[in-house]
């Protein structure tokens, strides 16, 4: 019983921490506060493994995971969820994915 | 001696004892992944960085701040965020601006006069840098940076940056 106790405990702890929400704004803000210190002709690759592992799970295209509006980050892996998290620099980004990776492209804002 | 009636009321004792244990855990780890990572502290020390970068190139003063004989262009200030490639628009999310930067510009030998000031944002909430951010958690997180620079005249000025990012809500 306490065995049973002890790995019911570990399951939890490793499902909380892997959660779509936190996964989604730790890695919205962390996206987010990599752009902001980017400059126009970096190229920006970025393991996000966590995500694809989490988006195959929920059935999630890993294409459409990280998005990139304006200047907003939006990290989604859920049907229903998604979090976004704005940067100041003025930049303008284009990401796409490649394989665990994804890659952000910055060149000169309007 | 009834060993089978002290058995049952120690697992019935152990088992109350595992139920507040994992009772603990539950409101701790709740606790913990319910608040959300606070990142406002490196986001203003980044845009203290940006500024800098923009105000002085290596140590000088950009040349679009500051002419060859020493005046301040106007320009520079009006034209501030766009010059320094910075977007204080944090979305719909937001009816207020949510960042909120300050220069201010002293000569070496006169520290305490000061020559030229850029503010942009929204500078409602200045006085609350004044307020222990641990304590208030939902106020602003404030970043204070200085540095020297020299520009084209030789004249050293003392730089002083103060950044300040709100955006409460998605931080605590």
């Amino acid at each position: 019983m306490n065995l049973a106790f002890v790995v019911i405990i570990v399951l939890f702890l490793l499902k909380q921490g892997s959660g779509a929400s936190v996964l989604e704004n730790s890695y919205s803000k962390q996206i987010a506060l990599t752009l902001d210190s980017a400059k126009p002709g970096m190229i920006i690759k970025l393991n996000l493994i966590d995500l694809k592992e989490v988006s195959d799970k929920n059935k999630i295209n890993f294409n459409d995971v990280v998005k990139i509006e304006n200047n907003l980050v939006k990290v989604k892996l859920t049907e229903k969820g998604g979090q976004t998290y704005s940067f100041f620099n003025n930049v303008s980004v284009k990401c796409y994915p490649d394989n665990e990776f994804y890659i952000f492209t910055i060149s000169e804002g309007a | 001696m009834n060993r089978k009636g002290e058995e049952k009321i120690i697992s019935v004792y152990w088992f109350f004892i595992l139920v507040i244990v994992a009772g603990g855990i539950l409101l701790m780890v709740n606790a913990f992944y319910n608040d959300p990572y606070d990142v406002r502290e490196i986001e203003a020390s980044i845009l203290s960085e940006k500024i800098a970068d923009c105000i002085s190139l290596s140590g000088k003063m950009n040349p679009d701040l500051i002419s060859s004989t020493g005046i301040f262009k106007e320009e520079f200030k009006d034209n501030f965020l766009k010059r320094c490639s910075l977007n204080f628009d944090s979305g719909e999310k937001w009816t207020e601006i949510q960042y909120y930067a300050e220069i201010n510009f002293y000569k070496y030998n006169y520290p305490t006069k000061n020559v030229f000031n850029i503010s942009k944002g929204n500078q409602n909430w200045k006085a609350d840098c004044d307020l222990d951010s641990k304590k208030y958690k939902k106020l602003v997180v404030c970043n204070e940076k200085e540095f020297y620079s020299v520009d084209d005249a030789g004249t050293i000025y003392v730089v002083k940056i103060l950044s300040m990012v709100r955006k409460a809500e998605q931080n605590v």
